[in-house]
């Protein structure tokens, strides 16, 4: 398992191992990213280094304004352009650059004096590269943010939102059951017997089985979860049951419109796998396919074109419906593995019908669809309370067990740190400060920084001591200090933090920090 | 369930509005004249029967009957029609009678001298309601067509505009908005006309006149082009609409120009109707495609930086579809209720329109029925008129409000 | 660059046109001179016409031009003041009576109009503005049943469209009473004119105003302010105002351009009532009756192929006012971001 995976690199070597180089999903170089504001350059995020392995919690912490967020939203290309951009460094993920093809580009463009043809150029490729993080964005890299409230479409219900993320990332998988279904099949009269009868005699366990039993027999997940909740809904002793399951049951025959139209639908999407895989292998500069992409883009058009008739209003509804009612329950039942209570209701429901804990379970429900290798999780918990927040984090944690995910944990609460995370990445000012195992870097926090937030935390078991604080406030980012950033606050300051940056020493297996009064080998990232 | 409780609700709220209007137009009625008020709601009496309404005129004025008369000319039509009107009788009686009035449509008669009368005769001594009911329909076509070149203008461009922000398409946008605030509405339809005439100046040639499917019997020319029904010159006297503007009979069907073509049969009629009305439609919607703009641009601006949009991006939506359909949706409600907010000086630019392109709807009714070139003011017509473009107003502002409560599930609680 | 220019090129004709002698004073003077012979019968009527008088009488003023030729709307723009009595015309000449044959100088026209479009335009909207804040701000303040009675109110203003409020209006008001409180018949031929608009343009700032203020009530910074103990005068005057008035300000700076356009559309529709004279110079006026001009030459050129449009005549009004109207818009733009410290970055 991989939170109890022994940490690769011992302090004796001068280079990781290459062994944890191939363990990485995702590893950030070097990256900085700008802010081009009327005040100057606000310099967010300045050589920020680290990576996060498979299966493993990495806890990114430090104060507000630090640039966590930035980080997260760089990684998946969200920041805004302008005023924000990614200006230098290398993310790679599962061996795909993410910065292919950008590497100073951007400084150019903010250059004065590029001719204006190279600067649109570099436009250009700025949106090439937004295109193709759609590759990535959802379906390997998903994110949950930290306003539930603000961060789900107020106009559209949570099925239909739900929906829309299954289609696009499950959207194959789904249509081929639905063809495949078969809602004839020989056990299915047993199969709803078996519902009857579970409902009848009011057990609950019994019922989700049975239900569960039922889409497997004929084929559909949705239909499963529509009978279950069917037979919930009725209760027991209920003759219309029996009736509802077979009309639920109909429309898995599909007609032959509906059956065109579902493979028009697949044909679309595996284009768009196409493209995708077009653009990953672009990624991982396994030769760069212009041709072929255009050519997947030039049929894609065309298929749209064709698909168009099935998007004409009037015959739309009917032809489309089967699709909408699979993915309707699918996305119940997605809801219900986020143990929602009534889920059929809360998918029908609108965003601001629900509270924040159950928006949030939502939006965890919603990035997990797809079962991505990398889940960022950016202050997930801040704006709930703190019975939510605990059970949000065991639905984290639950999830990261059962999907094998990775996730970046970006808080400013040290206390979910500690309860979650593996590994802990402290950032100040733009850039990593220190990093490790969770336990070495509480237990013996090298960096003053680190040390003073620690400090900072009130301790339960010593009520008597004054709570500390770090002194001074974080620095304004367009003129950074010189040197060591923290240096303004920093206790131990010497005469070279001042002048120059740090370097990264190893200071124990896999822990690093950024400081002078260290004087551990230099690591090599 | 809800949305219909909401659309009650919003119905009954809107009695008050329209009274409040009839209000106004009261204090302003009742503040005229007794006899140009009695001219106001029973028509002008002819050049001898002026006494009718003066009961002042001495015996031999007026065709007030001469002597033996010897006191004030008065008569019981004149005090009939006080009484109808309850001009006797204290304001608020006055105000209960106006308001009974105008709610059941009585909303008086077309003067013999006014001006209107006087270019459309058939017009003379009609309910002002008749009358407007002739013109409402084609008011009502134009507004449909040109709100639908509103909403497929504006809303596309905007968001393309706050897509490629400070680019050369927002540039140009900008100067379209702008030009569109600074255009008096009068001068646009005029210069339009002014290139069409240009334009079929040379294109009514008969090579061009021969491959016009609209028109298959002689030239066009500009001054035939434009009105609202098509010309005898293009459909003889096989066209439905050939003699009722100038017998004063309604005899189309429905009184919707193409509705009607379409009854009889006349396929080409119905297109050429629609295509008389592009030109007028693109000159009323150009003021509001400009604020609209502004709107739909700045609202996308502001809904693009949500963090729901963020989100759809973040779980892999294409960023077109996450513009057109989760931005787009969310800034389709501003669309709507600035819509809604400029609903009223949209329709204020119907007289003006209609009147350049000599389009037989209220607006060119009003417009005549505010001139006294030929003749006098028409007090019937003009309050009429406004009513009715109030009840417009209302009327589409229930339906914006309805629209709303549909597109937004947020307001359809309240 | 080009919008600045413009906005220049603007303001200083507006500075130009302040400066000379408005319509008022020129005809005051000439009426001064000549009421003794009664050669000036416009004079009785208590204001200039910009142009008319009888046949074989002298030309009432310096703005007005007794015709040499057939079609005085063919005379182009000249500097030549020699065929003509009244001096050189440098934007074309304007038929206002083609049976006459008297025509008046456009740029007379505009120069005379340009202090009477401001004037109206500005009372009318810092009228309306006045009103429209106080209402607002009082009913976003009370709120209950003050609020929802004014806003009842504003409702039914809103409802009217304002080109038929302000005929209806008018019609009545000069039918009822043709002059005000003793005033001439120009003044309060004027004062009906602005308190028509007026009367239906302060619901619009009502409106905005009192969802400003809504808004702004609820802000933490109030609560804040409230919390701190600070009292309800110096929230209001402090904080609520500040922060209400400015979209007020963005909406009441693009209303002076759009007045002139309005009074333009009464002036084409032939609702000759609105001004004192028919042929009244504002700006928005004089547009009208140069296109009102060109309609029928369109009809005369369709019968007689080769005949020039005029095309001075609509040419230079329409592009003054659209200018005019274009150039506040820009200013009203510039204010926003101005005023606005959210945009000042």
């Amino acid at each position: 398992m991989p939170e109890d995976g022994p940490p690769l690199a011992d302090a004796g070597n001068v280079s990781e191992p290459p062994a944890d180089k191939d363990d990485s999903i995702l590893s950030i170089k070097d990256l900085r990213t700008y802010f081009y504001t009327y005040d100057g350059v606000v310099k967010a995020l300045d050589g920020v280094t680290f990576k996060i392995r498979r299966g493993e919690t990495t806890g990114l912490v430090g104060e507000t304004g630090c640039g966590k967020s930035v980080t997260a939203f760089s990684v998946t290309r969200l920041i805004s352009d302008p005023p924000g951009r990614v200006m230098d460094g290398k993310i790679v993920f599962d061996g795909a650059n993410l910065l292919w093809r950008l590497e100073g580009e951007a400084k150019y463009i903010t250059k004065p004096n590029t001719p204006r043809v190279k600067v649109r150029r570099y436009f250009r490729r700025i949106k090439a590269a937004d295109n193709r993080m759609t590759a990535i964005r959802g379906r390997r890299i998903a994110m949950i943010f930290q306003e539930p409230s603000q961060a789900m479409n107020p106009v559209f219900s949570i099925s239909n939102q739900l929906s829309e993320v299954l289609l696009l990332h499950r959207g194959i998988k789904i249509i081929d059951e639905m063809l495949a279904a078969t809602p004839d099949a020989p056990g299915v009269p047993a199969a709803i017997d078996a519902v009857v009868n579970a409902a009848n005699r009011r057990q609950r366990e019994e019922l989700v089985d049975a239900g569960r039993h039922l889409g497997d027999v004929v084929g559909s997940q949705g239909a499963g979860t529509e009978v279950y909740h069917l037979a919930r809904n009725e209760g027991a002793g209920s003759d219309d049951l029996r009736p509802k399951i077979e009309k639920a049951l109909k429309r898995l025959h599909l007609r032959t419109t509906q059956r065109r139209y579902l493979g028009y639908r697949r044909h679309l999407m595996e284009l768009q796998n196409q493209l995708y895989e077009v653009y990953l292998s672009e990624m991982r500069e396994e030769s760069p396919k212009n041709g072929e992409r255009r050519e997947i883009q030039r049929r894609q058009l065309f298929e749209r074109l064709k698909h168009f008739y099935y998007g004409l209003w009037g015959i739309r509804g009917q032809v489309q419906k089967p699709l909408k009612t699979e993915t309707f329950w699918r996305s119940v039942r997605l809801l219900e593995g986020v143990s929602i209570a009534n889920p059929a209701q809360v998918a029908r429901g609108y965003p601001h019908e629900l509270s924040g804990g159950m928006l949030q379970r939502v939006m965890i429900a919603m990035a997990l669809s797809s079962d991505p290798d990398v889940l960022i999780a950016d202050e997930p918990t801040t704006a709930l309370d703190v019975t939510i927040q605990a059970q949000i984090l065991e639905l984290m944690r639950d999830l990261k067990h059962r999907v094998g995910t990775s996730i970046l944990l970006i808080t400013h609460d040290l206390a979910v740190i500690a309860e979650v995370a593996d590994r802990v990445c402290v950032m100040y000012a733009g850039q990593i400060v220190e990093q490790g195992p969770v336990e070495d870097v509480f237990r013996q926090p090298l960096h003053p920084y680190a040390q003073g937030l620690l400090a900072s935390i009130p301790r339960f078991d010593q009520p008597d001591k004054d709570l500390q604080s770090i002194p001074g406030s974080v620095p304004n980012l367009i003129t950074p200090p010189q040197g060591c950033r923290f240096h303004p606050r920093c206790p131990h300051a010497m005469p070279i933090c001042k002048v120059t940056r740090p370097p990264v020493t190893v200071e124990g297996p896999g822990h690093t920090v950024a400081c002078y009064l260290y004087t551990g080998p230099v690591a090599a990232d | 369930m809800r949305m219909w409780i909401f659309i009650i609700r919003r119905v009954i709220l809107l009695i008050p509005v329209i009274v409040g209007v009839m209000t106004i137009t009261f204090a302003l009625v009742s503040a005229l004249p007794v006899d140009q008020q009695l001219i106001a709601h029973f028509g002008q009496p002819g050049p001898h029967d002026l006494w009718l309404y003066n009961p002042t005129l001495q015996p031999g004025q007026g065709g007030c009957p001469p002597a033996p008369n010897t006191h004030t000319c008065s008569n019981s039509f004149y005090y009939n029609a006080i009484d109808q009107l309850g001009l006797n009788q204290p304001i608020p009686v006055q105000w209960g009678v106006y308001i009974y009035h105008s709610l059941t449509f009585q909303w008086g008669t077309v003067d013999n001298h006014s001006t209107a009368a006087d270019v459309f005769p058939a017009i003379k001594g009609l309910p002002v309601t008749t009358v407007l009911s002739w013109y409402l329909p084609y008011t009502l076509e134009l507004a449909a067509l040109s709100l639908f070149l509103i909403l497929l203008i504006a809303i596309p461009l905007g968001n393309l505009s706050a897509v490629s922000r400070n680019r050369p398409v927002d540039q140009a946008a900008r100067v379209l908005s702008f030009s569109g605030f600074a255009m008096p509405s009068f001068l646009l339809a005029s210069l339009l006309l002014m290139g069409f005439v240009i334009v079929i100046g040379t294109a009514s040639h008969p090579a061009w006149v021969s491959t016009t499917p609209w028109c298959p019997s002689g030239e066009i020319t500009f001054s035939e082009f434009y009105g609202s029904w098509p010309s005898a010159l293009c459909f003889g006297s096989s066209s439905i609409y050939p003699t009722w503007m100038g017998s004063g009979i309604h005899t189309t069907p429905t009184g919707f120009p193409t509705i009607d073509a379409l009854v009889a049969g006349q396929y080409w009629l119905s297109v050429d109707t629609v295509i008389r009305m592009i030109l007028p439609a693109l000159a009323i919607a150009f003021g509001t495609i400009a604020v609209l703009l502004r709107f739909v641009r700045n609202s996308m601006l502001e809904v693009m930086n949500l963090d729901f949009v963020r989100t759809a991006r973040a779980e892999g939506i294409p960023s077109k579809t996450v513009v057109s359909r989760h931005a787009g949706r969310n800034s389709l409600n501003v669309t709507i209720t600035v819509l809604g907010l400029t609903f009223a000086s949209f329709i204020g630019g119907f007289p003006v329109i209609e009147y350049v392109f000599h389009l037989n709807g209220i607006g060119r009714m009003l417009a005549y029925s505010i001139q006294q070139s030929q003749g006098t003011v028409d007090y019937g017509l003009i309050f009429g008129t406004t009513l009715l473009f109030t009840f417009i107003i209302v009327i589409a502002n229930i339906i914006v409000d309805v629209l709303y409560a549909y597109l937004d599930p947020r307001v359809r609680l309240g | 660059m080009i919008g600045l220019g413009i906005i220049l090129a603007i303001v200083l004709f507006a500075v130009y046109a302040a400066t000379q002698p408005t319509s008022w004073n020129v005809m005051t003077q000439y009426c001064a001179t000549n009421q003794t012979n009664g050669s000036a019968p416009q004079c009785s009527l208590g204001f200039p016409t910009v142009c008319t008088y009888p046949v074989g009488s002298p030309p009432p003023g310096p703005n007005c031009y007794q015709t040499p030729t057939n079609n005085p709307s063919d005379i182009a723009p000249t500097w030549n003041s020699h065929t003509l009595s009244g001096g050189p015309l440098p934007l074309g000449a304007l038929t206002i009576n083609p049976d006459g044959n008297y025509f008046f100088s456009t740029y007379q026209g505009l120069l005379r109009g340009a202090d009477w479009s401001l004037i109206i335009s500005v009372s009318v909207v810092a009228a309306g503005a006045l009103i429209g804040l106080l209402v607002g701000a009082i009913s976003g303040f009370m709120g209950g049943t003050v609020d929802e009675s004014i806003m009842r109110i504003v409702d039914i203003f809103l409802s009217i469209p304002q080109i038929l409020f302000v005929i209806i209006f008018v019609v009545v008001v000069v039918t009822v009473h043709p002059t005000l409180f003793g005033l001439g018949a120009v003044p309060s031929r004027m004062l009906i004119l602005i308190v028509g608009f007026v009367i239906i343009w302060w619901p619009f700032y009502a409106r905005v105003v009192r969802g400003q203020v809504l808004v702004v009530r609820e802000q933490k910074y109030v609560e804040a302010a409230q919390a701190s103990g600070a009292s309800r005068g110096r929230i209001i005057l402090r904080h609520i105002i500040p922060n209400s008035v400015y979209p007020v300000f963005i909406q009441l700076s693009l209303d002076v351009g759009t007045i002139p356009l309005f009074l333009g559309s009464l002036v084409y529709l032939g609702f000759s009532t609105i001004f004192p004279s028919p042929y009244f110079p504002e700006w928005g006026s004089v547009t009208a009756l140069a296109v009102t001009n060109l309609q029928g030459f369109l009809v005369t050129c369709q019968v007689a192929p080769g005949c020039v449009i005029p095309w001075w005549q609509i040419l230079f009004p329409g592009l003054a006012l659209f200018m005019y109207a274009i150039s506040v818009n820009f200013l009203s733009d510039g204010l926003r971001d101005a005023l606005d410290p959210r945009l000042r970055r």
